[in-house]
């Protein structure tokens, strides 16, 4: 009896040994998507919606507290960390302007965010075919103009700035810092594969979209004739604006939002 | 089979938490400025369920090797699940007095909902010799699994020894006066899992444009997580004196822990939330803690119907981060906080102003000098941010006394104390660098110190005025419990009738300037394990309570 005691003890503790309980291990997590499972060829069109969408968020942040330093806007609420952008004396540590998100009215990260994903989804379609995904050259040219136009932001909103991101293995890659002017040029790039897809699919949409772009970036960069050659381009009715609703606080118009609380949030 | 036991522990643990914030709609002030919307009404409800399952098995199997050795084998297997579950949702303005309802609110709304699911499995088995019943010796050896670990992470497996030696037992031993004494030894090493999903790079659903479906980055994620690994020396004894009229328990420790998990700011250039609920954890080199923990206790009169009792305990924490990843020196861990090489776990660092004086025309701080980090001064705008102290408290304490008076009253009074630590003080940051500027420092600057008043008009660069120490010794309670007559008992169909009346939170002795030394924010980017940040945060309130106990 003894000998059979020690074999089940010994075969107890053998067990932590193995792969035995690694299936029990599994968890749901309702709330949270697994980048392995989400960069997949048939969530394309739902990755590029999520750069278009952190764009359009970072967007309205920008709106509002850009306003706010330059007097275009007097703030209704009385939350504090507020006061410096309209006493125009925040400083670079202040969370609001460094690492809050687009609903905190966050200004550097909501625009690194919304680069971001559309630098990602840009190497992830690189990375597939067209039979994999078939609208790839669209989204291509969308996400490259979405691309164009949070570097943009960043270039006039910071003096220097840094690129970071993801390798080909999916791990993470700091940038160094870099001026302004980089950041126009790599707009431009960004705006130009975005002409050239857009062109190649016939989606004018985005080929104006991206040749507005391209010409602020030129005009940033002090180049008038090149920006000039590229608005010239532009229907002089074309209008392109950034979207926004009531259905939940991410897609609230924010200057709406941050001045009456009472007003529609769309 | 006396020799071979079994044990087997099955439980559900289940907490139901409800918070609710209610604000109803008082038109009287609707049209005061003051009150702004929230005079329109709000109300905001958080539901938050928790289920622990627990399944612990051992076995042992026990049995004499020979007359003076005995040994005692064991054995097991744990698992452990945690489901929680929380579910928000808020409206803003009611339309009429009277409703307090979500669904009868007309302005925006907002919901959420998150689940958080942990599971872990682990075994042992353990061996203990046990010599004349008075020296054991015991090793052992655990492994754990669990559903935090990173992709590139497998089980981890946790040794001990033990070793204990009743002195007192010896024949040799004569010193009546100590009935026992227990020398102990202990070395063991022990983990900590990550928090859920902090190994994987993760996005969360959000609303794209036109409202079509979307996502948005979240978590950068860990690949290379694992759990921290503590190895830790206890040496000690536990000692009875007088036939145990008094008796000390005294323990040092010293814990190496091995990639600590440390949560960290990412760079926002990466484009995911570089702080709560974004940031990253991250497997810190080492981290040192060393100390002792004291409880002494004893009764030093008892004599008829009259007994007094009373306990010390104290614990000293030296903390020391002793590396962290190859060729980093610090890591940010909040605003003010560090994880530095060379110092505690989440320090405050910032510039520190050594010196300063007035324009006493203006009132203007000038001449103000900043700590340089070599011993030196140098120009506050160009200065480093330097060591100011700890979050956390590197001695604590408590002193007791209980008074029973033939058997049925009892007087119970306890104090605790904590120091070695700083708490910024929110309060007055906002009040005289925000909102205004109110404090009497911003009206008659000459009345203070210059060096405080360089902070004040500094525009929040120079804050180390506001870290302040938070040490503070608390009255925590005292109580009077009355155990009632039998005959009281026994009409209630009682066995023992009680009542009691306690006083909590009584009174504070601190030098601390803020709200109270023990008030902080619990959630958000000022919050977290060490974030000792007070701004107007309810404190821990006094209270009178009155108890009835019956047994039966």
């Amino acid at each position: 009896m003894r000998h059979t005691a020690m074999v089940v003890l010994v075969g107890l503790v053998a067990a932590a040994g193995c792969d035995l309980f690694n299936n029990a291990l599994e968890v749901q997590s309702p709330s949270t998507i697994p980048a392995g499972g989400l960069e997949v060829p048939a969530n394309a069109g739902l990755l590029v919606n999520g750069a278009i969408g952190d764009f359009e968020c970072a967007a309205g942040a920008y709106a509002v507290m850009s306003g706010l330093i330059t007097d275009e806007l007097i703030d209704a609420t009385q939350t504090a960390d507020r006061y410096p952008y309209e006493l125009r004396t925040m400083l670079s540590s202040d969370r609001r302007y460094a690492v809050n998100d687009c609903i905190g009215l966050g200004v550097y990260t909501p625009l690194q965010t919304a680069r971001f994903s559309a630098a990602n989804i840009l190497s992830l379609l690189n990375g597939w075919t067209v039979s994999q995904v078939p609208a790839r050259d669209s989204l291509i040219a969308t996400a490259s103009a979405y691309e164009g136009y949070s570097l943009v932001l960043l270039g006039e909103g910071f003096c220097t700035m840094v690129v970071s991101g993801l390798d080909a293995n999916r791990q993470i890659v700091y940038g160094g810092e870099i001026s302004r002017d980089s950041v126009f040029t790599l707009a431009v790039a960004a705006f130009g594969d975005a002409i050239t897809k857009g062109q190649a699919v016939g989606n004018s949409e985005i080929v104006n979209m991206a040749h507005v772009g391209r010409a602020r970036a030129y005009l940033d960069l002090r180049q008038p004739a090149l920006a000039r050659a590229d608005a010239q381009l532009v229907p002089a009715a074309y209008l392109k604006v950034v979207s926004a609703s009531g259905i939940n606080s991410r897609r609230n118009n924010r200057v709406w939002q941050e001045n009456s609380a009472t007003s529609d949030s769309s | 089979m006396k020799w071979f036991t079994h044990r087997v522990t099955f439980g559900v643990d289940r907490t139901r938490e409800v918070n609710t914030l209610y604000q109803p709609r008082i038109d009287s002030l609707v049209s005061n400025p003051t009150f702004g919307s929230d005079a329109l009404g709000f109300i905001s409800i958080e539901n938050h369920n928790v289920d622990y399952t627990t399944v612990d098995y051992a076995a042992t199997a026990a049995f004499d090797l020979s007359p003076t050795l005995h040994s005692s084998s064991s054995a097991g297997l744990q698992f452990y699940h945690t489901l929680g579950d929380t579910v928000y949702a808020d409206g803003l303005f009611f339309p009429a007095p009277g409703l307090s309802a979500i669904s009868a609110t007309t302005g925006p709304r907002s919901n959420s909902n998150g689940t958080e699911e942990t599971k872990s499995i682990g075994a042992y088995g353990q061996e203990q010799i046990s010599w004349r019943d008075r020296l054991f010796l015991t090793a052992g050896l655990r492994s754990d699994d669990h559903s935090t670990f990173g992709a590139n992470f497998n089980r981890v497996y946790y040794p001990k020894f033990s070793a204990s030696w009743i002195m007192s037992e010896e024949p040799f031993w004569k010193y009546r006066f100590v009935n026992q004494l227990r020398l102990r030894a202990a070395y063991g090493e022990s983990g900590r899992a990550p928090p859920q999903n902090a190994a994987v790079r993760s996005d969360q659903p959000a609303t794209g444009p036109n409202d079509v479906d979307a996502v948005t980055p979240l978590f950068i994620g860990n690949p290379d997580l694992g759990p921290e690994r503590g190895k830790e020396i206890e040496l000690g004894f536990d000692a009875g004196l007088w036939n145990d009229r008094a008796g000390i328990e005294f323990t040092y420790y010293r814990k190496k822990t091995v990639d600590e998990i440390l949560l960290r700011e990412v760079a926002p250039s990466i484009g995911f939330p570089p702080v709560p609920p974004g940031g990253q954890y991250f497997n810190a080199g080492a981290v040192l803690n060393k100390g002792i923990e004291l409880q002494a206790r004893a009764r030093p009169y008892d004599k008829g119907p009259v007994s007094v009792d009373m306990t010390l305990n104290l614990a000293t924490n030296s903390n020391k981060i002793l590396s962290l990843s190859p060729g980093v020196t610090f890591v940010t861990a909040g605003t003010n906080l560090q994880h530095r090489v060379g110092y505690p776990v989440g320090s405050w660092f910032t510039k520190k102003v050594v010196s300063a004086e007035f324009d006493s025309t203006t009132g203007q701080a000038i001449n103000i000098l900043c700590d340089d980090g070599k011993g030196g001064t140098m120009a506050c705008a160009s200065a480093p941010a330097v060591y100011i102290g700890r979050t956390t408290p590197s001695f604590e304490g408590g002193f007791s006394t209980t008074l029973t008076l033939w058997n049925r009253l009892r007087l119970y009074g306890l104090l605790d104390f904590k120091s070695g630590y700083r708490k910024l003080d929110g309060t007055t940051r906002v009040r005289c660098t925000f909102f205004g500027q109110v404090c009497r420092e911003n009206f008659f600057p000459l009345e203070f110190d210059p060096k405080r008043i360089a902070g004040i008009q500094s525009n929040r660069s120079l804050v180390d005025f506001l870290i302040a120490d938070a040490k503070f010794m608390k009255l925590r309670e005292v109580s009077v419990v009355y155990t009632l007559p039998d005959a009281w008992a026994t009409a209630l169909r009682a066995s023992q009738a009680t009542v009691s009346l306690a006083g909590r939170n009584l009174h504070t002795w601190t030098g601390y300037a803020g709200l109270d030394p023990e008030a902080m924010f619990l959630g958000g980017s000022r919050g977290g394990n060490f974030s000792q940040w007070e701004q107007a945060d309810l404190p821990q309130l006094t209270r009178w309570i009155v108890t009835v106990n019956l047994a039966f």
